[in-house]
């Protein structure tokens, strides 16, 4: 019994490797050439918009700890919460390295539809916390 | 040219040790839930009930400690068994949410509580519609 269940999970965990490696190579690829100082400052120059916020979340590869600190100082400097929430969330809910191991397990229809209920989602709630921002005060 | 391959190899081996097993240990749950868990339990919880699954997996997705990457073997072998599409999507939505302890301290340090918890509810709700539009539609 345990020597099956060892044997499916190598099998299974080489099946998945080369997405998986594929994946994190063009993953970085990304992160190389739009670093979250690039995508700051796109941010900065479409603050009034979720929609882009979004888009622009989406877009921004890597670890979304690495782009806090610079959203942080943008709503310092006045950047409303809800495009905070916007890129949070567009960056959280989709990537690069995602497509390949998506589409792999799921498939394209998949991967596609939810790349669009991302969008849905990201927009909602920044949409929503515009709504909120003019009765709850968050922090700055 | 040389610079840029240097670095972004380097990130690559360090995102590989990092990831890597973490996948290796999600493929062998998946296999454990293969093995143990019986498809008439996942198609009645998490197929034919996917009303009630649908918000309860995106809780989950955001609540369990699950690395990144790490829930697409579970939650295929889930798929493989019964689950539904909105199930999947919900689960997979919710894990992204709130990814690791360490950015969620982050968030709250930079943001605020009440901004981390608003916009954790309000995720949860919009990906809970999002479930249910996937269920119909796949």
């Amino acid at each position: 019994m345990i020597y099956e269940i060892l044997i499916k999970t190598i099998t299974g965990f080489l099946n998945v490797l080369p997405v998986l490696v594929f994946a994190i190579i063009i993953s970085q690829i990304v992160s190389y050439y739009a670093s979250h100082k690039k995508m700051g400052k796109q941010l900065k120059e479409n603050e009034a918009n979720i929609s882009k916020a979004t888009v622009l979340g989406m877009l921004s590869p890597g670890p979304l700890i690495a782009y806090l600190p610079t959203v942080s100082n943008l709503h310092k400097k006045g950047m409303a919460p809800s495009l905070v929430v916007a890129f949070i969330t567009g960056q959280a809910l989709v990537g690069p390295a995602r497509v390949f191991l998506e589409v792999d397990y799921f498939g394209w229809q998949f991967f596609v539809l939810r790349v669009l209920l991302a969008i849905f989602i990201a927009v909602g709630a920044a949409t929503v916390f515009r709504v909120l921002e003019k009765y709850i005060e968050f922090k700055k | 040219m040389k610079k840029s391959l240097k670095e972004i190899s380097i990130n690559s081996l360090k995102s590989m040790r990092f990831i890597l097993p973490i996948f290796f240990v999600s493929v062998l749950l998946s296999v454990l839930i293969d093995q143990f868990i019986p498809d008439s339990i996942i198609q009645l919880f998490l197929g034919k009930n996917f009303w009630i699954a649908v918000p309860v997996a995106a809780v989950l997705g955001a609540i369990l400690p699950i690395p990144r990457y790490a829930t697409y073997p579970i939650a295929f072998t889930l798929f493989e068994k019964g689950a539904s599409m909105g199930v999947i999507f919900a689960l997979i939505c919710g894990e992204v949410i709130i990814e690791s302890i360490v950015r969620d301290v982050m968030e709250v340090k930079y943001f605020g509580w009440r901004f981390f918890t608003s916009r954790l509810f309000i995720s949860i709700v919009f990906i809970t519609i999002g479930g249910y539009i996937v269920a119909v539609i796949l």
